[in-house]
């Protein structure tokens, strides 16, 4: 990308820095100690202020994409900011982890987030912007404030609680320390401080909250007991999935294990340390099983179809996803490693008793990372193929085999029937699709459209080839920023003037565009024309293992109707579409939409209107707080009741 | 509907608001009927707030038989919990509880007994969430004019004033404690007696009418329980103690007990002083004033220089949450309580229990004699299987009713439900789902209609009426025009 091509060819691939691999009540382990610390490879940025830098880089360390800022305002200070430039760190991958050095917590936030973030950026093929500031009310009057954020904010020590949690409207990471609970026997001693920031767990989540609603900011809003735990599940399985990308642990967890990825590990474990501090048995959460509180044994979770229609709490509807995807991975590494293990076993293909042999262990295990990694693209690539609003599960199921398809058309190793199969499992799929297979899952791709829709798509796809050099040869983040949001506009205007009088592409979009449509609610501009909001616009130029080429532009429309709860409390009922256009042949290739009008929109509305009246929020907070509760931090009420 | 036999018991429920007050007087053949008084509150308080309750302890007083020469006598008291709006009349009306009544016997649950050790501690761990709750309170009112404090922060402002006007804070005579210590020390030689689930009390002068304890149980995890979760006691943990110590040592307001043993300044700190910079956010003119230069440059150009990304008060908004919790304790610290009359029929009055406690009654231990000896023995399904009066939990809250081991077990045909609530006074504060719409309806549906609301409501689509049909208004007395009270007779 861009940013890597403006360095100077002598300038190192990487930083490496110095980190705990989980977190670092597992150093205090014997037996995990020796895998715990590893040096995370980030990739390299000079984080020096260059001669004429308006927004210099330098300590904290605040560089492209990370400002972090290490201010403690319960403890009324300001820990100094670490200078990763200084020659001690450089020659020695940084400051030891320790717990009681604050550059080390900063040095460790900064090194997972910019993993998350590569992991993003290499499984998008374009650079993540954060989302933008949103507009705050009573400013009308002034100058139009900048909405571009450069940098996501990281306060390592901002909260005095077990939480920790993304802040939307201040584009912040906040992550919080608390005295460990005094009866339990984790590997911390009693009352002695947990950090959250020193959780690769915690803060590989809490980025890709950032990530997330970067590209959906929509997916904020609770109109669907899915969204919140699709928010959650998808910074789980990040997290998850990067404890695969350290070779040390995975070697060492595969060789524990022997091979068996079902077995009680580490590798399926998220935040060890913070959930054995807050008094509980083991981590936080467990992908494959988890430790009965009546027995103390390990069990493995058995998947449960009815759970998705019981369970509505976010991280626990969410943990089904993580289930699916994590299921999904160890039917394929078993299916990449059956061979290894015949080949070990004189073809009987069942392992003696004993350790594994070392070379086994480092094939399996990069067999293992690979998989892993393929998987976790997969993942975020299908974010660009969910609707701009209300995600639920079954949809995302179809975009994550929609655009693996598109990108590698032979599915030799059987990645998608894995999907499907783990999805299916645990009830996990879309209700309208009559079976559940790979060509009823894949969208469907667009009818022929009539000519003078055809007409119009032309026109916006000659505006779209001619735009893409200008994405291609932007200089910074910033540039780019602008950009889209000044074509984000033009696009509207083309859309607002050319799309009025084609029905078809009212029914394609399943939104409304005709001046003076009577729809309860819906809100039209000056002209008695629909308001809608070009929500995103983004090029996706993608090449697949086997040489396939995907060249598409995703943009995403959005439409809002004010309505009325059935407690008689406004809402607002939304329809989105994600429009995905080849720009090859100028067609609509893919119309995932959220129709706003229609008997598919009522059921949707009707069914939203039954979720918002809290019937599903079993807490007190539920009771007092409802609609209210903690207005403008979504995700903080979230994490604390859970202690995320 | 058995409409001309003498009706065994009356029950005069209160009509001010959110808040609860019920006179039950039970038939006992004599002139005098044995009278008890379940809990005198109305939240929140205020002028008009102190007017309305004086007028219903006088309506007690004079219906219990007092008039200007004599006191009126109430044959049991019962306090269900420590909440404002079950309480505050007995620090409103005072005087009246003073000059004009009697009370014999006063019933209590156990966990108000203070000799009771697992009562002590839970309310030892009460004062210090409360305590940092409070603290919590007035530090973001002091720093509400910051530039760094946000919608979130006015939000947590909010929730943490409201749940502690449960406990009547600004109140002169004590709030809650100074109401309950009233209620445990007040007049001159009622019986006290506090009560553990599983018990069997009589009525002092009445044949026939038992009162089964259901709660609140004697198990911590159960107390804290809000919901039907696995999530409760795992969570409660961190906010035992040393939270609250943490926060509180941050807010200066540190017990001397816990500092007794360490360094009051460093306790809660994560960090070495070698570490720490001091800032002082508080200051408008320069926090960064005892920075070196290089870090007061590094805190204007990242931190001040954008407000609206300053994190000045967002630790303290896990305030609101604390208050949450303690709150929650107390409602499940309830005592809960089923009248069984002489026929069989059952008056529930559960106090604020919510769903932990309600589980808890359903306990294999929790078994009671039959009247008949070789009867089978009655459990708290069978109570609410013959409930016939509901006094609707919390306000009509949705986790004070528990659905399967709650509402659908009461199904007698001829249950009648009451809900104490203006919901007009809900909505000033915000809480817009008391009473829950579904809970209404679902109320309405298992008392064919029956269901009767303290102050009504009928806006935005909200129908929290009482009912009008003329069968159904035969069944309950109005106080007109006073509009104090409503009356079912049973």
């Amino acid at each position: 990308m861009f940013l890597q091509k403006q360095l100077s060819p002598e300038a190192p691939p990487y930083r490496r820095l110095r980190g705990y691999a989980f977190d670092p009540s597992l150093s205090t382990q014997l037996e995990t100690a020796v895998v715990n610390k590893i040096v995370f490879r980030v990739r390299w940025e000079s984080l020096l202020a260059l001669p004429g830098d308006s927004d210099p880089q330098g300590k904290g360390p605040v560089g492209e994409y990370l400002e972090v800022v290490d201010i403690d305002p319960a403890s009324g200070c300001l820990y100094p900011p670490v200078d990763l430039n200084e020659a001690h760190w450089l020659a020695q991958d940084g400051l030891t982890p320790s717990e009681g050095e604050p550059r080390f917590h900063q040095q460790m936030v900064y090194a997972v987030a910019m993993t998350t973030i590569e992991h993003f950026e290499r499984a998008l093929g374009r650079p993540v912007l954060w989302a933008e500031r949103e507009k705050t009310r009573g400013d009308a009057g002034g100058e139009e404030q900048e909405r571009f954020v450069q940098r996501l904010r990281i306060y390592p020590h901002a909260l005095r609680e077990a939480n920790a949690y993304y802040s939307p409207q201040k584009v912040a990471l906040l992550f919080g320390y608390f005295p460990a609970a005094p009866n339990n026997t984790g590997g911390h001693f009693p009352g002695g401080m947990v950090f959250s920031c020193l959780s690769h767990d915690i803060v590989a989540h809490e980025t890709t909250h950032a990530l997330l609603d970067s590209m959906h900011r929509r997916y904020i809003e609770p109109n669907h007991p899915d969204v919140r735990a699709f928010h959650e599940a998808f910074a789980d399985i990040v997290a998850l999935f990067q404890h695969f990308s350290f070779p040390e642990v995975l070697r060492h967890q595969i060789s524990r294990t022997r091979g068996d990825l079902r077995a009680p590990s580490l590798l399926g474990e998220l935040a060890v340390q913070f959930g054995r501090a807050m008094g509980g048995y083991g981590a936080l959460r467990n992908a494959i099983g988890q430790i009965d509180r009546e027995t103390g044994q390990w069990t493995p979770i058995k998947p449960d179809p009815q759970a998705y229609e019981t369970e509505m709490k976010p991280h626990e509807r969410g943990a089904l996803l993580v289930a699916a995807v994590f299921d999904a991975f160890l039917a394929i590494y078993e299916r990449r490693t059956s061979d290894l293990l015949r080949i070990a076993t004189g073809g009987s293909g069942v392992l003696p008793e004993g350790s594994l042999h070392p070379d086994l262990v480092k094939r399996l295990a990069a067999e293992a990372s690979k998989a892993a990694g393929h998987i976790l693209a997969m993942c975020i690539r299908a974010l660009d193929y969910c609707p701009p609003i209300e995600i639920t599960f079954g949809e995302y199921l179809r975009a994550l085999v929609t655009a693996d398809a598109d990108l590698v058309r032979d599915d030799d190793l059987g990645y998608r029937i894995a999907f499907i199969e783990a999805f299916r499992r645990r009830g996990l799929y879309p209700r309208d699709v009559r079976t559940v297979s790979e060509d009823t899952l894949h969208w469907p791709l667009a009818n022929e459209l009539p000519e003078d829709a055809q007409i119009a798509v032309n026109a916006l796809g000659d505006w779209l080839r001619g735009l893409m050099p200008e994405f291609r040869y932007c200089q910074n983040r910033r540039e780019l920023f602008e950009v889209i949001r000044a074509k984000r506009m033009q696009l509207h205007e083309m859309i607002r003037h050319n799309w009025e009088h084609v029905p078809s592409l009212e029914s394609l979009t399943g939104l409304v565009f005709a001046p003076r449509t009577k729809l309860s609610g819906l809100r039209l501009d000056r002209d008695k024309v629909p308001r809608f909001q070009v929500s995103a616009l983004a090029a996706i130029e993608r090449v697949g293992p086997d040489g396939d080429v995907v060249n598409q532009v995703l943009l995403s429309l959005i439409q809002t109707r004010d309505l009325k709860t059935s407690d008689g409390l406004p809402m607002k009922f939304r329809g989105g579409c994600t429009l995905l256009i080849d720009l090859d042949t100028q067609r609509v290739r893919y119309s995932i939409t959220k129709p706003i009008r229609g008997d598919s929109a009522e059921r949707r509305l009707a069914r939203q209107r039954e979720f918002l009246s809290g019937a599903d929020d079993p807490s007190l907070a539920g009771a007092y707080f409802g609609s209210g509760a903690n207005a403008g931090e979504p995700f903080a009420l979230l994490h604390r009741s859970h202690g995320d | 509907m058995p409409a001309a036999k003498k009706a065994k018991v009356r029950i005069r429920c209160y009509r001010q608001g959110f808040g609860d007050c019920f006179l039950l007087s039970f038939d006992t053949g004599k002139k005098r009927p044995c009278q008890v008084l379940i809990d005198c509150g109305l939240w929140p308080s205020g002028a008009a707030h102190t007017k309305t309750m004086r007028a219903i302890v006088d309506d007690v007083a004079k219906q219990t038989g007092g008039t200007d020469t004599k006191r009126g006598e109430i044959d049991v008291l019962v306090a269900t919990h420590e909440h404002w709006d079950h309480l505050s009349g007995f620090n409103q009306a005072r005087d009246i509880f003073e000059k004009k009544l009697h009370v014999r016997n006063v019933w209590l649950a156990w966990t108000e007994d203070l000799k009771d050790p697992l009562s002590k501690t839970l309310r030892q761990e009460q004062e210090k969430k409360k305590k940092a709750a409070k603290h919590v309170r007035d530090k973001l009112k002091k720093l509400s004019g910051s530039p760094g404090f946000s919608a979130a922060g006015q939000s947590a402002l909010k929730q943490l004033d409201s749940l502690l006007g449960f406990f009547g804070a600004t109140d002169s005579q004590g709030g809650v404690e100074g109401a309950m210590a009233f209620i445990r020390e007040g007049w001159s030689g009622p019986n006290r007696s506090f009560h553990n689930p599983g018990a069997l009390l009589d009525l002092p002068g009445v044949d026939g009418v038992r009162v089964y304890v259901l709660g609140p149980p004697r198990d911590r995890d159960l107390l804290r329980r809000e919901s039907s979760s696995k999530e409760g006691a795992l969570y409660e943990l961190f906010f035992g103690l040393t939270l609250e110590d943490s926060l509180l040592a941050a807010l200066g307001a540190l017990d001397h007990e816990v500092a007794r043993f360490r360094n009051p300044d460093e306790i809660g700190k994560p960090f070495d002083a070698s570490h720490r910079y001091p800032v002082d956010l508080e200051s408008a003119k320069n926090p960064a004033a005892a920075l070196p230069p290089d870090l007061a440059d590094f805190f204007n150009r990242h931190y001040s220089d954008e407000p609206w990304r300053r994190i000045d008060t967002d630790w303290l908004h896990a305030g609101g949450a604390l208050a949450l919790r303690m709150d929650k304790g107390i409602n499940n610290t309830s005592l809960v309580l089923a009248f069984e009359l002489p026929d069989g029929r059952v008056l529930l009055f559960p106090g604020d229990a919510q769903l932990g406690s309600w589980e808890s009654w359903h306990d294999p231990k929790n078994v009671w004699p039959n009247r008949k000896s070789g009867g089978e023995q009655i459990k708290a399904r069978d109570l609410l299987n013959r409930t016939v009066f509901y006094k609707v939990g919390h306000h009509g809250s949705h986790n004070a009713t528990a659905q399967d081991l709650g509402l659908e077990l009461m199904n007698d045909p001829d249950l009648t439900a009451f809900v104490p609530i203006s919901h007009e006074m809900a909505l000033a504060n915000d809480w817009d789902r008391i009473p829950l719409t579904g809970l209404v309806r679902q109320l309405r549906q298992h008392t064919q209609g029956r269901v009767w609301f303290a102050l009504e409501y009928d806006k935005d689509g909200k129908d929290f009426t009482n009912p009008q049909s003329a069968a159904l208004k035969k069944l309950v007395k109005e106080d007109k025009p006073g509009n104090l009270w409503l009356e079912f007779a049973l």
